[in-house]
């Protein structure tokens, strides 16, 4: 990994803050870790996450771990524009060079943004695929809303990238449905890199799967990423799956990052003490 | 201000009342100007069934005046039981005068078909449709498609097209190829055949496609571009007839019906009646017709 | 305030609403409507007074910009339309010489329902397909119109062209424009600009 400098930054984002319900003015200094809650004890408003900070730089994979309702699943949905941020500003190299907060965009910019400039794989294969489309078929999605009307072009992407994520082609024109979870996973991700973007999300897109297949996507992601130079932001509660994916680690508490730094520094030697659990408890 | 005291009567001069006519005729104003863009409306009771044109007659009726005449034709042909119906109905409603001669008619009202002989600037041709959102398809709900025709997000539409194609080798089976208007919505044509479609596209005439049952009202104003979805590597074809000819007529390039005479011999016949008729007795009546790209 | 008697709401409103639906569908397009015995107030157009009449009953909707002389109220008890305030009209009169501001409010629609959008119903002196000295010429493109049209109008100011352009810069958003005149021989007439139509203008 390069030395980057300062400004080279792909994706800043500065006071990331998500609240259901009806906050008041001190809704978000009265949650968090050292509350130990997520819940406004006045309002009873829920701060998802609060204040998030980070940057993330070209070619690089930044860890998001942390336990069920850390807020870490909201980061990315906020991001990925699948849920309105409540304030906060994101700043992303790809929309008129990092100088437009992309949360304020209009929604046809912000469909722009999704299909061409960012990849998303879900937890849930159904999340982010069309069981009633082909597998060929759902990348095609991402291709047409990119612009490629060939269906020659397509179907020789489509191929491509199957064949990249360890797909067989034959079964292109079959419907995920037909599939094991592992191939299922496969198939999001060719459809998430399909427009070569510069960032793509990965929000637990092994937890539903057993070891075995679990090694072999993470295998495969790892080499995808080193082949393509695609940063990505990994969601998991998997410490294990950080260790292996990801440069630089945000641990979320109660939705405040609570530790960050490079991922190696992090596992040998945590500060924080949630962090201290995860590490010791990692297998 | 006073109504018509000849109209004083037992309903309103074409069935529907004046305040609904007018609230039809407001949204019909609006669909000319968002071109391809489904309107709501209030689609009243009429006394036919859902499903057998009553979206066409709120259109009709709406626009009908003491001077207008009147041609309905149903897939093609002026004599069929549910043509003959409706136009008796709208005589009666309207005092019209009624015609089969296409160029003689200045309201057409049609299911599944656009009429061979060009219509002029003069003509506006009503269209009855079954489904008008063309994503229902693909989308089983209201809201989502709705989010969809406004965010301009067609990709699903075109999924569709591609399985279809990858499946049967035909971007889209059946009646009602969807179209690009005005560069912006994607919508439906009603159910005509693929042979009608061009002519949508750069008319001199007005269509206006009414959904009685779903309550839609949308519109294709003259001179506006309209653009069967398709490929870069596969196109929209109309359909060839390749050496065929009408047993009637002995004429070629029209949309003819396929039959199958007593002796079971397989036989075409030009699906336009009125069109049917003038190319027996005269010459034929101007068209626009599509070359299919090579 | 007069109570419009000769006004037939069954046919003059039908043959008024054909007039305008060609226009509107082929913008540019100057159609004369067939003339009732009317006594608008002095603000108000026939052409105005009987597009209003076609389009508008007790679901609608309207303001007027800049008339003080019972316009509205003529409008409303001849319609039973309501006055309300620009932003929630669906029907807005204003004359073509009136300053622009208005349109800021007036409503162009959402992009899930652009048809709830306002109509503008804009009063100019005169309007023509031949030349009119100290006016306007404007070119016309977009649906509805074979290639390019061209139509002079006097009495529409040019801020108002301007004003609608930035509010139907983002398409299906927008204003629909009906312009109402008396032509050469006084009678009452009506030309379209729904918001698909490109315009650009130059003097006379």
């Amino acid at each position: 990994m390069a030395y980057n400098s300062e400004n080279d930054w792909l994706l800043r984002v500065r006071g990331l803050t998500k609240i259901y319900g009806e906050p008041v003015n001190s809704s978000v200094d009265r949650t968090g870790p050292e509350f130990a809650s997520n819940i406004c004890p006045e309002s009873g408003a829920i701060v998802a996450i609060a204040n998030i900070d980070f940057d993330l730089y070209p070619g690089e994979v930044l860890g998001i771990v942390g336990e069920s309702g850390s807020g870490k699943s909201t980061l990315v949905q906020l991001l990925y524009f699948d849920q309105a941020a409540t304030s906060g500003t994101v700043l992303f190299r790809g929309v008129d060079e990092g100088r437009t907060d992309i949360l304020t965009l209009s929604n046809q910019r912000k469909r722009y943004v999704k299909n061409h400039l960012m990849g998303m794989v879900y937890q849930n294969p159904r999340d982010g695929l069309n069981f009633s489309f082909s597998s060929g078929g759902n990348i095609a999605e991402k291709l047409l809303m990119a612009g490629t009307f060939h269906v020659g072009n397509i179907r020789g992407r489509a191929s491509y990238l199957l064949t990249q994520t360890e797909v067989p082609v034959q079964r292109m024109d079959e419907t995920p449905a037909s599939f094991s979870g592992g191939m299922q996973q496969r198939v999001q991700i060719s459809k998430a890199i399909a427009n070569n973007p510069p960032l793509v999300f990965l929000d637990e897109v092994t937890s539903g799967l057993d070891v075995s297949v679990q090694a072999r996507v993470l295998d495969l992601i790892r080499r995808l990423q080193q082949e393509m130079g695609i940063s990505m932001i990994v969601v998991s509660h998997d410490l294990g799956v950080i260790r292996m994916l990801t440069d630089r680690t945000i641990v979320l508490k109660h939705g405040r990052i609570v530790e960050h730094g490079l991922t190696d520094q992090i596992l040998q030697d945590p500060q924080h003490a949630y962090t201290q659990l995860l590490v010791s408890s990692l297998l | 201000m006073v109504e018509n005291a000849k109209f004083q009567s037992s309903y309103s001069y074409g069935f529907i009342d004046e305040t609904t006519k007018k609230e039809i005729r407001r949204k019909m104003l609006k669909a000319i100007c968002i071109p391809g863009y489904q309107v709501p409306y209030s689609s009243p009771e009429m006394p036919i069934s859902r499903g057998w044109g009553t979206g066409g007659l709120h259109l009709t009726l709406s626009l009908m005046g003491r001077n207008d005449v009147f041609k309905i034709i149903d897939q093609g042909s002026d004599a069929s039981v549910n043509a003959c119906n409706l136009r008796q109905f709208v005589q009666m409603m309207t005092e019209c005068a009624v015609t089969y001669d296409t160029a003689q008619a200045t309201i057409i009202q049609s299911r599944h078909r656009v009429p061979e002989e060009v219509l002029t600037d003069q003509q506006i041709l009503v269209l009855q449709v079954p489904q008008p959102e063309v994503l229902r398809g693909v989308e089983r709900y209201e809201f989502r498609t709705r989010q969809m025709h406004a965010e301009a997000d067609y990709a699903r539409m075109w999924v569709s097209l591609y399985e279809s194609y990858v499946r049967f080798g035909a971007l889209m089976r059946g009646a009602g190829y969807p179209i690009k208007v005005n560069s912006r919505y994607i919508a439906t044509p009603s159910p005509i055949p693929r042979w009608d479609t061009p002519n949508l596209s750069m008319a001199n005439c007005l269509y206006l496609f009414g959904a009685g049952r779903e309550k839609r009202i949308h519109a294709i104003p003259p001179h506006t571009r309209v653009e069967p979805l398709e490929f870069e590597d596969v196109r929209f074809k109309v359909e060839e007839f390749r050496g065929i000819l009408c047993s009637a007529s002995g004429q070629d390039k029209a949309f003819m019906d396929e039959i199958f005479d007593d002796a079971d011999r397989r036989k075409h016949v030009i699906n336009d009646s009125n069109f049917l008729d003038k190319v027996k007795t005269g010459p034929r009546p101007p068209q626009r017709l599509f070359t299919n790209p090579e | 305030m007069v109570r419009e008697l000769y006004y037939d709401e069954v046919f003059d409103a039908q043959k008024h609403f054909r007039a305008l639906l060609d226009s509107m569908a082929r913008p540019g397009k100057i159609n004369v409507l067939e003339p009732v015995p009317l006594d608008p107030p002095p603000g108000l157009n026939a052409a105005s007074a009987l597009a209003g009449f076609a389009l508008m009953d007790a679901d609608s909707t309207f303001e007027v910009i800049g008339m003080m002389h019972g316009e509205a109220a003529y409008l409303a008890s001849n319609t039973n339309a309501r006055r309300v305030e620009t932003a929630k009209a669906h029907f807005i009169f204003a004359r073509g010489s009136e300053s622009p501001d208005f349109l800021e409010s007036a409503d162009c629609g959402t992009l899930l329902y652009p048809d709830t959008a306002a109509t503008v119903v804009l009063q100019l002196d005169a309007a023509s397909r031949s030349p009119l000295p100290g006016g306007l010429r404007l070119t016309l493109e977009g649906p509805g119109i074979d290639g390019r049209g061209v139509l002079y109008v006097r009495g529409l100011n040019a801020d108002l062209l301007l004003a609608l352009q930035a509010r139907n810069a983002e398409f299906p958003l927008g204003i629909d424009t009906i312009l109402t005149f008396a032509n050469e021989s006084g009678a009452p007439a009506l030309a379209a600009l729904p918001r698909t139509t490109r315009v650009s203008w130059e003097n006379c």
